[in-house]
């Protein structure tokens, strides 16, 4: 699966889903000459009139004045924004043993009486905002040919376990309800898979004794949570330790609830959803930005490829390919048309920022020769390249010089392929 | 302190106990725990230097001490037989009978861990110590097992193979972690235990032999119900104790 997010030259500050409308740049110099002593004026206007949208030729199927009611709304929005930041602790939990805790509120209602929190030893707690579960790569176990073990995948596929039985060197992950007090539920409580956004699969089981099958507890595939695999029931007063797999490594967000039937009930007690973040090593180059950009257990309502957060009309992914600040309003670091003079040629061409961590994007500016139709093709030609360290500025030119009465339309996309 | 007091308690309770009761029993003053979430429970002192081995009725939140104050029951429900493959030959031959104390909770058996929560931070050198298996009397084997993710078995402990360097399980302090026990046949046993490590303030040390009562049902229930009767009286009195 992959996110593309355009952005058409000039989009600043327009909403990335604005990706039909198109700025036409005309050449209208009647010679060569003319065009050549135009060329560098017609340029600067060009930049002037990008910062300035309201003025810029803006073309779409549908209608021009959406575009300027739009994008006020970013401006506002880029003023509500500001001083907005983040600075909470993260716990990364590598190794230790730890447990999801159910919590009973009775003082709470409705399903916040049931929460999930984690412990980890020696005595501490946090809640689902405050830390990530992260397996090291020797996590990393492949699928063995004892059939008990199918519902996992094929004999010899990888698979990444936090194991039931404690390894120093990995999360020691398991369920408790000690903090559960008696006197309330019906034994055992549970705990519910409600949902599992990530990479891959999910599955936990347990195992026990001498040569017995597992007992599965969980199984979430292609996104979907087993009806028949979706709860685990720790004893009220104590708690149980499972193996916990993941189908292949990177970011997940694990969405579980408690529930328990109140003594004398006849149906359960739902407990609100409460999403866990773990981090099975390595994460992907789009993951661990993520993860360094949000805290634990957000949504991908906020931090996936498409979202926009800060509301400055950069989707998360195009913030990502640029190497621009996703939380914090801005249109600094957009993509930027120019002229540039090449070989005694004039060209357009499409200046941007490459961010090389970010193996994962492809990086497509493009430029074509209709406005409705016709291919993008995308440039290939380096005008220059300077180099920041971690980013570098490319400079990129149009195949074709500018003529005379000609338009060239230029686009700048870039495509996240995740996972 | 604790340490003191709960040696004060054990005292208290093993005289009255064995006042309590009466004769016929081959086990005096043992408290006999048959379920629930229960740990041999380290403790260290590095004031007094003193280690304390004790068993801890999570359930019910007793501390047993000295440990030979409980009796640790393996039900006759804990019994099966040893599987066929290699990776269960140290358990005795395939088809051989063995008492299986479960990793995962079974509610009807006791649920017994290793636990080192009562130590902190920075007591031990890498917040860790070794618990080596020393000695086992009684009518068969004793092992500790873990299983890996896919259910095959890390041995920890065996008495089958002699006590080497091998029986030697490394417990990180602050935390504890549940394993397979196994006996192989029924009757009393007497399983010794030592607890080393390098403490932070007095080096190298170690808490001597410690030993825990193990005994394992031969059959289903008839001698269960005398000695639970005579458990909950014990408990009951220690409970009181507890409150007093």
């Amino acid at each position: 699966m992959g996110a593309v997010v355009g952005l058409i030259f000039p989009a600043t500050a327009l909403p990335a889903e604005f990706t039909k409308y198109f700025m036409r740049k005309m050449f209208n110099a009647s010679s060569q000459q003319q065009l050549r002593s135009e060329s560098g004026a017609k340029a600067t206007a060009v930049q002037t009139l990008s910062r300035l949208p309201g003025v810029c030729e803006l073309r779409e199927a549908s209608g021009l004045r959406r575009v300027h009611r739009r994008f006020l709304i970013c401006l506002s929005a880029l003023i509500l924004l500001v001083a907005f930041t983040t600075t909470a602790q993260v716990t990364y939990l590598t190794n230790q043993h730890m447990d999801f805790r159910l919590q009973y509120d009775a003082a709470a209602t409705g399903s916040n009486r049931l929460d999930v929190i984690l412990g980890y030893d020696p005595g501490q707690r946090v809640t689902n905002t405050q830390a990530y579960i992260v397996a090291n790569t020797n996590a990393q176990l492949a699928v063995p040919g004892n059939p008990n073990f199918a519902f996992l995948g094929y004999p010899g596929a990888p698979i990444w376990i936090l194991p039931q039985s404690q390894n120093v060197t990995l999360p020691y992950l398991g369920i408790s309800a000690e903090d559960i007090p008696a006197g309330f539920f019906n034994d055992p409580m549970e705990l519910e898979l409600v949902s599992v956004e990530g990479p891959g699969d999910f599955f936990a089981w347990s195992v026990s004794g001498a040569g017995n099958p597992p007992t599965i507890k969980f199984i979430a595939t292609n996104g979907v949570v087993s009806p028949q695999f979706k709860t685990a029931q720790p004893f009220i007063g104590s708690h149980e330790h499972n193996n916990w797999a993941f189908s292949t490594n990177g970011l997940y967000r694990v969405t579980f609830r408690a529930n328990g039937r109140f003594l004398g009930d006849t149906t359960n007690t739902i407990g609100r959803d409460v999403a866990w973040s773990f981090q099975l090593l390595p994460l992907r180059p789009w993951e661990n930005w993520v993860a360094t950009n949000w805290l634990p257990a957000t949504a991908s309502s906020t931090n996936g490829p498409a979202a926009d957060p800060d509301g400055d009309g950069i989707p998360n992914a195009l913030e990502y390919a640029l190497g621009l600040n996703p939380n914090s309003a801005s249109t600094t670091g957009l993509p930027e048309f120019s002229l540039v003079s090449d070989a005694g040629q004039t060209y357009g061409a499409l200046t941007f920022t490459r961010v090389k961590a970010a193996k994962d994007i492809d990086y497509l500016p493009s430029a074509r020769s209709e406005l409705t139709g016709g291919a993008w093709t995308t440039l290939t030609n380096v005008v220059s390249t300077m180099d920041h360290g971690a980013t570098e500025t490319v400079t990129l030119r149009d195949f074709a010089p500018a003529a005379a009465n000609m338009s060239r339309f230029f686009q700048f996309r870039a495509r996240l392929n995740y996972p | 302190m604790k340490n003191q007091t709960t040696q004060f308690i054990g005292r208290i309770r093993q005289l009255g106990l064995a006042a309590l009761l009466t004769t016929g029993l081959t086990t005096q003053a043992q408290t006999p725990l048959y379920t629930g979430h229960t740990d041999v429970g380290v403790a260290y002192d590095e004031t007094l230097n003193e280690w304390e081995l004790h068993v801890h009725d999570e359930q019910n939140d007793v501390e047993y001490f000295p440990a030979t104050d409980a009796l640790l029951m393996v039900k006759y429900a804990a019994h099966t037989i040893v599987p066929a493959g290699a990776q269960w030959s140290f358990l005795g031959t395939t088809g051989a009978d063995t008492w299986i104390l479960p990793l995962a909770e079974d509610p009807n058996l006791l649920f017994l861990g290793i636990g080192a929560e009562e130590i902190g931070a920075g007591v031990f050198s890498g917040d860790s110590f070794s618990l080596a298996l020393k000695g086992v009397s009684g009518p068969g084997q004793f092992a500790l097992f873990d299983l890996d993710g896919f259910g095959d078995p890390t041995v920890r402990w065996n008495s089958a193979d002699g006590f080497t360097g091998a029986d030697v399980l490394s417990v990180l302090t602050g935390g504890h972690s549940h394993f397979n026990w196994a006996l192989s046949a029924p009757g009393d046993y007497t399983v010794t235990l030592e607890a080393s490590g390098i403490s932070t303030l007095n080096g190298a040390t170690s808490s001597g032999d410690v030993d825990y009562l193990f005994r394992v049902e031969a059959v289903p229930e008839p001698a269960t119900g005398a000695l639970a009767g005579v458990g909950a009286l014990a408990f009951l009195l220690v409970r009181k104790m507890r409150r007093d």
